[in-house]
C-alpha cells in the first residue's frame, strides 16, 4: 500500500478508521517526507490516517543494508555439539564445541572485502548491541561457536572472541549508524550479531544478518 | 599597451561563443541531458539478483549466467539502467568437489548489463566461493578411522538463486536518452 492508494480511498468517501483497519492490514511502502505529507493534505486525507500511516512505518526490527543491498533479519534456531572426534584423538585435551547454525552454504548476500554496513535501529535500541562475527562455512550451513565444555579450559559460553571482528561505527542521522570494519574481512561467511538476543530456554541462540564476503 | 574598451569586449565575446562550441557532446553528471548522451562513470556500483541456481558441479565454464538489475540507475535526473533489466555474466571457474574432502568451487565473472538505449554496457566484479572447510574433519576422521575416511567427499560450491550481489561500470560509458513522449 502506498501513498496513492490512501488518496484514492479517501477520494472514495471510505471512512477513517477503514482506511487505518486497511493500513495496519497491509504491508506498506509509504513515502513520509514534508513534501509527501503537503500533498497528502493537499489531497484532503485526515491527520488521523496521516498519523496511522507515520507510525506503520516505525520500525521494530533493525533494518539493515550491506553494500548497499538490503538484508533480513535471521534467527539461529539450530544448534549441534561439534569436536568430538577431536576430543577423544586427543584424550580429552581438546573441548567439545557448542555450535548453533543457519542453514545454507552461504548468505543471500554478497558483500565485499571491506562491507559498508548501513544499519536503522528501532527507538530503544543502541549501535553497542551490534558486533560483526565470522561464521564457519561448512557445506549446507555456516556455524557459531556458543560455547566448549570439557578440555584444557573447562567450561565457556559465549562466541569465541577471536570471532568477532573489529568494527567502527559512525552515527548517520537519528538512529542511523554506518559500520565499516577496521581491517578488510577474509573471504568467508559473517553476521551481525545481534547481543543478548539470544534465549537458549526457547532454542534461539541469537538473532542477526549473515552475510558472504568474496 | 593599453586595450581599448570596444577591442575587449568583442575578444570576450569571441572567447565566450568559442567555448561553447568548443563544449564535447557526451557530458558526465549535471548538465549532458540536452546533448543527448550521459556518462555512466566508471566504477558505479550496480546491484544486481541472480536469477539461476548456480552449483559447481553442473556448470561449465563459459556457461552464461543471468542477473537482474534491482534498483534504477539514475544519472542527471535520467535513468540510465533501470530496474528489472537483464544482466548477463558466465561461470569462470566451475571444479567439483572430490574425494579426501576436496570441496568444489564456482566463480562467477559479471560481464553486462542493458541500459535504456539497449547499449550493452561493460561490467566487471563477480563472486568466487568454495564448497566449506572440511580438511580438518577429514584429516582427523582418516586419523580415526583409517583410509576409508578417504572416500568421504567434500562439498559441492553452490550459489542459490535469488543471491544480492554487486557489480561495478567498467570504465566510463556513454548512453543515449531516450526522447520522452
Amino acid at each position: 500500500m502506498d501513498n496513492a492508494r490512501v488518496i484514492q480511498m479517501s477520494q472514495k468517501g471510505l471512512g477513517d478508521d477503514v482506511i487505518i483497519a486497511r493500513i495496519k492490514s497491509s504491508v506498506t511502502r509509504f513515502k513520509l517526507s514534508d513534501d509527501d505529507l503537503a500533498d497528502l493534505k493537499k489531497a484532503s486525507v485526515s491527520d488521523k490516517v496521516v498519523a496511522a500511516m507515520i507510525d506503520s512505518t516505525r520500525l521494530t526490527i533493525p533494518r539493515v543494508q550491506i553494500d548497499g543491498n538490503p538484508v533480513q533479519i535471521h534467527t539461529i534456531g539450530e544448534q549441534k555439539v561439534g569436536g568430538r572426534l577431536g576430543h577423544d584423538l586427543t584424550m580429552g585435551i581438546k573441548s567439545v564445541k557448542n555450535k548453533a547454525y543457519l542453514e545454507g552454504q552461504h548468505a543471500s548476500v554478497i558483500a565485499s572485502r571491506n562491507p559498508v554496513i548501513e544499519i536503522e535501529l528501532p527507538p530503544n535500541d543502541t549501535i553497542d548491541n551490534y558486533i560483526v562475527v565470522e561464521m564457519d562455512g561448512k557445506g549446507d550451513r555456516r556455524e557459531l561457536e556458543i560455547g566448549s565444555i570439557g578440555g584444557t579450559v573447562g567450561e565457556k559460553v559465549g562466541i569465541r572472541s577471536d570471532r568477532i571482528m573489529r568494527i567502527s561505527a559512525a552515527p548517520a542521522g537519528g538512529q542511523h549508524y554506518k559500520i565499516t570494519t577496521v581491517e578488510q574481512l577474509k573471504k568467508g561467511e559473517y553476521i551481525l550479531y545481534a547481543v543478548g538476543s539470544a534465549d537458549f530456554p526457547h532454542g534461539v541462540y541469537g538473532h542477526g544478518f549473515d552475510f558472504t564476503v568474496q | 599597451m593599453k586595450t581599448s574598451p570596444t577591442l575587449a569586449f568583442s575578444m570576450l565575446f569571441l572567447l565566450f561563443w568559442g567555448s561553447i562550441a568548443a563544449a564535447p557532446l557526451v557530458c558526465q553528471g549535471s548538465g549532458g541531458a540536452a546533448s543527448g548522451k550521459l556518462t555512466v562513470p566508471g566504477g558505479t556500483v550496480i546491484h544486481l539478483v541472480l536469477m539461476d541456481d548456480l552449483q559447481g558441479r553442473k556448470m561449465k565454464v563459459g556457461e552464461q549466467v543471468h542477473f537482474l538489475v534491482r534498483e534504477d540507475q539514475v544519472i542527471d535526473r535520467q535513468i540510465l539502467i533501470r530496474n528489472g533489466s537483464i544482466a548477463v555474466g558466465h561461470i569462470a571457474l566451475a571444479t567439483k568437489n572430490g574425494f579426501v574432502g576436496k570441496s568444489g568451487k564456482l566463480g562467477i565473472q559479471i560481464d553486462s548489463a542493458i541500459a535504456v538505449d539497449g547499449t550493452k554496457i561493460r561490467l566487471r566484479g563477480g563472486p568466487e566461493v568454495v564448497g566449506g572447510r572440511e580438511g580438518a574433519v577429514t584429516a582427523a576422521a582418516t586419523a580415526e578411522y583409517g583410509p576409508g575416511a578417504l572416500f568421504i567427499r567434500g562439498w559441492d560450491a553452490r550459489i542459490p538463486v535469488g543471491t544480492k550481489l554487486n557489480a561495478f561500470v567498467d570504465g566510463d560509458q556513454a548512453v543515449s536518452i531516450p526522447p520522452k513522449p
